[in-house]
């Protein structure tokens, strides 16, 4: 619900800039037929259809599996759903906690809740499962030294791609001014050489 | 374009090549072993396997984990809504059979009705020392279980060696055994 809430400013910004109605689906219908708003505003359609795509996707939200437990306000189904969501479901490895509909799922969803229930922090709650499943049911994985080369590589490969960039533009330079254009009129040093 | 361009073919130039090559092998290899990449590593490898109480579902009576302590032990999780338990069963009654084979404990995985497991042992043969009963799935959170059929391998000191996910091999059973008394 919130989520709507903090989309709706953006999408009616979105909506001036692109000519796109959002609050009338009727008028944003306008964009998939090849009418008088689009001759008018001079995109074509498939561009104007493509934003429509590319805006709709926005429009969905994240949904969640739906338990009978007895939250006593607002704040704690909240801070609930944050969490579940935080969790990866064992059983079918794609999903989060909150999303899952596996029988594990429903129990350790019942067990979050008992334990935010005693009083139990985010953090102790997540302890108690790593203890059992291993980093693996957290979604923001730590770094520690196994997961450390998931952390590094892509550091290492830009400073690797960055060096190489930077050799290659000033062997390219000591080349020009070495050669002698005379001799080879084919030599273009500033060309690339792929 | 000339003579010059054919001789300066770098050699990373077939770089892209070795990485899809590289990429193909590394595919390949995970295709063809035997790593289940759904099983998840246990944390408890290493560690000692955590106690539980409980009661037994053949004879009723109390059930301590504590007491298997002092000889190694192979904790099988089943439940009679498992169709994968039912393919790997025949297996654990066979090793169960082998002279020498050490004491499987079959916890009874989130049964709803105390009588299907009953019926269900029954049916396929009983290989367990123990069956402890697990309803309510507690236990198996405790554990760390995530589907059954899981097994944990646990020496004499209580020490969970091995954890393996899914249906168990005979040659499974007998190579981890033997590491359990190999003496680490």
């Amino acid at each position: 619900m919130e989520n709507s809430a903090n989309q709706r400013p953006s999408l009616s910004l979105r909506a001036k800039r692109s000519n796109l109605d959002f609050r009338s689906p009727i008028r944003l219908l306008h964009c998939v037929r090849n009418d008088e708003p689009a001759r008018r505003t001079g995109r074509t359609p498939l561009l104007r259809c493509a934003l429509l795509f590319i805006a709709l996707m926005f429009l969905s939200s994240t949904s969640f599996a739906v338990d009978p437990l007895p939250f006593e306000n607002r704040e704690e189904e909240v801070r609930f759903q944050k969490l579940a969501a935080e969790l990866r479901c064992l059983q079918c490895q794609n999903q989060n906690l909150a999303d899952s509909d596996s029988a594990l799922a429903k129990d350790l969803r019942q067990l979050v809740f008992e334990q935010m229930q005693s009083g139990k922090s985010d953090s102790d709650i997540k302890v108690f499962l790593i203890q059992r499943y291993g980093d693996f049911v957290i979604y923001d994985p730590p770094v520690n030294a196994q997961t450390a080369p998931l952390w590094i590589a892509p550091i290492l490969g830009f400073a690797v791609l960055i060096g190489a960039l930077i050799y290659r533009a000033r062997r390219g330079k000591t080349v020009s001014e070495k050669s002698n254009p005379g001799e080879n009129p084919n030599h273009k040093p500033h060309q690339e050489d792929w | 374009m000339n003579e010059r361009d054919a001789k300066t073919i770098r050699w990373w130039a077939i770089l892209p090549l070795l990485l899809f090559a590289y990429l193909c092998v590394i595919l390949y290899l995970n295709l063809k072993s035997e790593n289940d990449p759904k099983s998840v590593p246990s944390p408890f490898v290493g560690k000692p396997i955590p106690t539980f109480v409980t009661t037994d579902l053949l004879t009723g009576a109390a059930f301590d984990s504590a007491s298997l302590k002092g000889q190694p032990y192979i904790l099988n999780v089943w439940g009679s809504w498992c169709p994968e338990c039912a393919r790997e069963h025949p297996i654990l009654n066979q090793y169960a059979a082998t002279p020498g084979a050490i004491a499987i404990i079959g916890l009874d995985h989130k049964e709803v009705d105390p009588a299907d497991g009953k019926a269900w042992l029954d049916r396929l043969g009983n290989p367990y020392r123990f069956v402890p009963v697990d309803p309510d799935g507690r236990i198996g959170i405790d554990l760390g279980v995530y589907g059954a059929p899981e097994s944990y391998f646990v020496d004499a000191v209580g020490i969970v060696r091995y954890k393996h996910i899914g249906a168990l091999s005979l040659k499974t059973i007998n190579e981890k055994v033997a590491e359990l008394s190999g003496g680490k």
